[in-house]
């Protein structure tokens, strides 16, 4: 599995391992953000805008090396 | 007393896709018996697969279908036969939110303009006031007040979404049926939405009926669920019962269909799933090739 942003791959790892322990932040935030019948104690969040935040300014400032 | 009650909702409606040339479209059975009871600041859950008759029973409930057979009452008044204009007030009370919010949005008006339009229409406020409160809806909602300027086509799909909730919530309604509003959604938008309704829910006292074939979204927003298969209601009952201990087999061959992150190398081949037949369970019924799965204007 690969996890994309803003253009950019977050991660890559296979399915059984990427769920299991997630390596990036926004792959965890993204698991955090999906509703699961089976755990419904979790508190359900979407993904910190700092965290969106922060990957944007990071694709822009990577934007800005590539050109 | 219950705030909307459906007491043995029926409804048929001309099927044209089985119409003969220069014959009338026969009738087609969408809803039978249908028992449907929200409590004020109660959020029930509709769920079933497609076909399944959620978005006609939500439509009957605020008589965008005439229900054939069966009640409606609303606060204990029977609504099931009153006319257009004596409905009116009450459409204030009931309010529908959308699956696809570009559709529902006018593409030619401003976000703005949008959400104040009920204010307008149902004459709670002037056009000045109610461009006021769209402003502040529209904060209400998550929404920059700058995009309330926008158009429709300018948003995103979360975005349009939260207009669309700001619409519905502009003439502070007592109840919104919510028709797969987050369903089109990606996971980090459709978790704001739904942190969102509860929120709203909490702050407003609002009562939702929210059709949905996604068990897990369910679970996270409703206090009860209602299970509809072919038209008919197989199971009711609160969120932790009926998860915890599912008594129709379709309610569980349900649930065993929804795919969990964890690795299970057998979920796809287990025979658990969807497969067994239900309609001698239930007494015949729409065969699978009968349930025009996917079409324009479909009857789910």
């Amino acid at each position: 599995m690969t996890v994309l942003h803003a253009g950019r791959v977050l991660e890559e790892a296979a399915n059984p391992a990427l769920f299991a322990a997630p390596r990036h932040p926004y792959t965890a935030a993204l698991m955090r953000a999906t509703p699961r019948y089976d755990r419904p104690g979790e508190a359900l969040e979407p993904v910190p805008a700092a965290l969106a935040e922060q990957l944007r300014a990071e694709a822009e400032a990577l934007d800005h090396v590539l050109a | 007393m219950s705030l909307l009650e459906a007491q043995g909702l029926g409804l048929a409606l001309p099927d044209r896709a089985a119409k003969r040339l220069f014959q009338p479209a026969p009738q087609r059975e969408i809803l039978k018996d249908v028992d449907l009871a929200v409590a004020l600041g109660e959020a029930v859950g509709l769920v079933g697969e497609s076909g399944s008759g959620k978005t006609s029973l939500g439509r009957c409930l605020v008589r965008l279908y005439q229900p054939t057979s069966g009640r409606l009452l609303f606060s204990g008044r029977d609504i099931t036969h009153l006319g257009e204009s004596e409905l009116r007030p009450l459409r204030a009370r009931l309010q529908v939110i959308f699956q696809d919010p570009h559709s529902s949005l006018n593409p030619r008006r401003r976000i703005a303009d949008i959400v104040a339009q009920p204010l307008i229409a149902f004459g709670l406020a002037d056009p000045a006031t109610a461009r006021r409160q769209a402003v502040a809806l529209l904060d209400r909602v998550g929404l920059d007040p700058r995009l309330g300027g926008r158009f429709p086509h300018q948003l995103s799909g979360g975005q349009r979404q939260r207009a669309c909730i700001a619409r519905a919530i502009a003439v502070e309604p007592a109840l919104v049926i919510a028709d797969e509003i987050v369903s089109g959604l990606d996971v980090s938008t459709q978790a704001q939405i739904l942190t969102l309704l509860r929120a709203l829910r909490r702050d407003l006292g609002l009562a939702l009926v929210f059709i949905s074939h996604d068990l897990s979204v369910v679970r996270a927003l409703c206090d009860r669920v209602v299970v509809l298969r072919g038209g008919v209601v197989v199971e009711a009952g609160s969120v932790e019962s009926l998860f915890a201990a599912p008594r129709h087999p379709y309610t569980r061959a349900l649930l065993a269909a929804i795919p969990l992150p964890e690795p299970d190398a057998t979920w796809l081949d287990r025979k658990d799933g969807l497969e067994p037949d239900w309609e001698t369970e239930r007494g015949g019924g729409r065969s699978h090739a009968d349930r025009r799965d996917g079409r324009a204007g479909h009857w789910c």
